[in-house]
């Protein structure tokens, strides 16, 4: 029944309970979209146009109200004032529905001028063609302001579709409570993940928690110095030794309950963290606020350490960025505003009101970035900020990448879940990203 | 003799008459015992809902999950009510659910009735068809939804989250089979007192088919009371979200806090347990008719 699925919903932390149905939902609107496209039906009768030189842009984030109100009114304000002529249109909308308004806006020619996307979503509209090319509006020295992990993250094909905004490295959470049951010292923690592998075993054999909890997705692989893509971005590059001497360890972490037999979306690893299921969580700052309400006792008991590495020395980061439409009618305005919103000094004072981290070089120098008054944020925050240099979204530069982190994705869930032979498993996601490439 | 016969033959019937009753103490005890386990089981999500709403600053995610409260406080309540205008997103829920139930009763009982009682050319084919698009997944139909809606010029309003969902194929093929139980003759004694069909839908056959509406009824309140997607993508002013719509503002990633999350949906599924309650009776009745049809 609606009601109890809602309640479910509710428990999953208010995900759609349905996943699978989701993806279909978002890849049938994709198609759509996508024919829509090709057709050009072009009619932008939604869109602002110049009028005697007064533009609006309307420019929609993820989630930010009503907590960050004060703060995007006096920017939006700030930069009206010196901008005359243009005003700004600021919505808000929920992080479930962004991408089905934006899709069905796009659709109709009824699109705003800037957009908060995430990095995956963001490369899987610009390889649809629905991303305007930022290269005109771009300096170098623009280009440059951001770290270059995180800016290539959306360049496909030499050509930047979004510019990055907040963002946040992995961290490692552990709880000490639990790590100390083991006889373990959280003052000296893993700096490697065959480090982090032991401690897991460690606390499994003595408490009885599992040691962590991830997701299956393609984001494994380039933790371990293995590249998704080839260079030139035109065919899978994943189905190596590397890969599956990768996976055969995971298996056998999984079978000794270092690590959870699960697919374990965000929503779930939360839930195994704060009941004391698992003893560490790898994720970026944000990952505090989930916990700091929901489990106040083991909030108490975390720190948060840098995380340990794997065979490459990489830290991932999840990017929000801001991107412009190619449908919209003032692609320099609308640019104009994703800069000013984007630049060193906006993005430090974001930061700073929403912990989380800037991706402009010139921002991290802030002291902020490196004051440590020992609470888990800022713990968290310091860790973080300091493997920002490094950071590279785990879909640099991938086009589809929407398409191809699912289909790597169910790939995997075949081999850890069903036990599905694992070079079977590899082939198989090689050859449907190399059929996605081909599109 | 006799008397001792007598008595054994009583304590032989006493003593079956304690075993038929041992007998039927241990199933109803069974069935008890089944009953209120399946209860539990369907019931424990909302349970363990309603009691991390009651207890803020308590582990959410203990394990096992905490299904009855310890304590009660309505802290989460008072606070999510402050952060949210519940007022105005009930309201709004509200108009867009009384908007989206009436016209789903009116135009699917206004549908289903002539395909199910009048005889035309065409008849079995229209049904037919009209049963062929409940396998067009909805999802896909969104984009056309939007591009009409917009078409219309009825971006951001009421009317644009309520029509695309006005009428349901399954509603239609529901009345229809509920009309197939009235019996000829009501028809026909209508038009031998000179009804117009009209009439005799209204007087004469709706006050018969109470059950079916009372399925759609409950069916669309929780449908629309509970659609969140649908009026965010129409709907460009967050002032006018639905209620469902307004609550996913609290999973961002800044604000959020499981305790209000759970208070807010408490709050959301009052009224849709409200409703059940009223049309429960309804509710059977009317399934059970539309199956034996």
């Amino acid at each position: 029944m609606v009601e109890q699925e809602k309640l479910i919903e509710t428990m999953k932390g208010m995900k759609p309970v349905n996943k699978k149905m989701r993806r279909l939902t978002l890849f049938s609107l994709l198609a759509v979209l996508f024919a829509s496209l090709l057709s050009s039906c072009g009619s932008d009768a939604g869109s602002s146009k110049e009028e005697d030189g007064r533009v609006t842009i309307k420019f929609w984030t993820i989630a930010l109200q009503p907590t960050f109100n004060d703060y995007f009114n006096n920017l939006i304000s700030e930069y009206q004032k010196n901008h005359p002529g243009v005003t700004v249109e600021w919505s808000d909308y929920p992080y479930d529905a962004i991408s089905n308004k934006l899709l069905t806006g796009i659709a109709s020619g009824n699109v705003p001028d800037v957009v908060n996307l995430n990095t995956e979503f963001a490369n899987q509209m610009a390889s649809k063609g629905a991303l305007a090319d930022l290269t005109p509006y771009l300096s170098d020295e623009e280009k440059q302001s951001y770290f270059d992990g995180i800016f290539n993250s959306t360049v496909l094909g030499g050509k930047p579709y979004a510019l990055p905004w907040y963002t946040g490295t992995e961290v490692l959470y552990m709880n000490t409570r639990l790590v100390k049951q083991a006889g373990l010292d959280p003052s000296n923690p893993p700096k490697t993940r065959d480090e982090l592998n032991e401690w897991a075993r460690e606390i499994k054999a003595k408490t009885g928690a599992s040691g962590y909890a991830l997701t299956f997705a393609a984001r494994l692989f380039p933790v371990e110095g293995i590249s998704i893509l080839n260079d030139d971005k035109t065919a899978a590059a994943f189905n190596t030794p590397q890969a599956l001497q990768m996976i055969q360890n995971m298996q056998q972490l999984i079978q000794q309950g270092v690590l959870v037999g699960e697919d374990a979306n965000f929503d779930k690893q939360i839930q195994y963290y704060s009941s004391e299921q698992t003893a560490f969580e790898i994720a970026g700052p944000t990952f505090i606020n989930f916990i700091k309400t929901a489990a106040p006792d083991v909030y108490q008991n975390t720190i948060a350490v840098p995380l340990p590495t794997g065979k490459a020395d990489v830290r991932l980061s999840n990017t929000m960025n801001l991107v412009v439409p190619a449908k919209s009618a003032n692609l320099e305005k609308a640019s104009e505003f994703a800069k000013f919103i984007t630049d060193a000094t906006n993005q430090t004072s974001f930061a700073k009101a929403a912990n989380t981290l800037p991706s402009t070089k010139a921002s991290i120098k802030d002291a902020y970035f490196t004051e440590n008054n020992n609470s888990l944020e800022a713990q968290a925050k310091v860790a973080s900020a300091e493997s920002l240099d490094k950071a590279v979204d785990y879909m640099v530069g991938v086009p589809n990448a929407g398409d191809i982190n699912s289909a790597i994705a169910v790939q995997l869930q075949e081999i850890f879940l069903n036990g599905k032979d694992p070079k079977q498993g590899l082939s198989m996601a090689e050859q449907e990203v190399n059929q996605i490439l081909k599109q | 003799m006799n008397k001792a016969m007598e008595h054994s033959r009583e304590h032989t019937l006493s003593s079956a008459a304690t075993l038929r009753i041992v007998k039927k103490v241990i199933r109803y005890t069974l069935i008890y015992a089944l009953l209120i386990l399946i209860a539990l089981l369907m019931t424990g999500p909302f349970l363990w809902l309603l009691s991390v709403s009651l207890m803020p600053g308590r582990n959410v995610f203990s394990n096992p999950p905490a299904i009855l409260p310890t304590f009660i406080d309505f802290a989460n309540y008072a606070q999510v009510w402050n952060y949210m205008n519940f007022p105005r997103y009930i309201m709004n829920t509200v108009m867009i659910t009384a908007m989206g139930v009436v016209a789903n009763i009116i135009l699917s009982c206004m549908t289903a009735y002539p395909l199910a009682l009048f005889r035309f050319k065409g008849r079995d084919t229209v049904f037919a068809i009209l049963i062929a698009t409940m396998i067009i997944p909805s999802a896909t139909a969104m984009i056309v939804h939007y591009l009409t809606i917009q078409w219309l010029h009825l971006g951001n309003t009421y009317l644009g989250v309520v029509l695309p969902a006005a009428v349901s194929v399954f509603n239609i093929f529901l009345m229809r089979q509920t009309f197939l139980s009235i019996p000829s003759e009501i028809r026909d004694s209508g038009k031998m007192d000179g009804a117009s069909e009209l009439r005799i839908w209204w007087q004469l056959v709706l006050p018969l088919v109470k059950p079916g509406i009372a399925v759609i009824l409950l069916l669309e309140v929780m449908a629309f009371w509970n659609n969140f997607l649908w009026p965010i993508v129409v709907l460009d002013d967050p002032e006018k979200y639905p209620l469902a719509a307004a609550l996913t503002y609290l999973n961002g990633q800044f604000s959020y806090n499981f305790g209000w999350i759970a208070a807010g949906t408490i709050i959301s599924v009052i009224p849709i347990i409200v409703v059940f309650l009223f049309t429960q009776r309804y509710y059977m009745e009317g399934l059970a008719g539309a199956v034996k049809g």
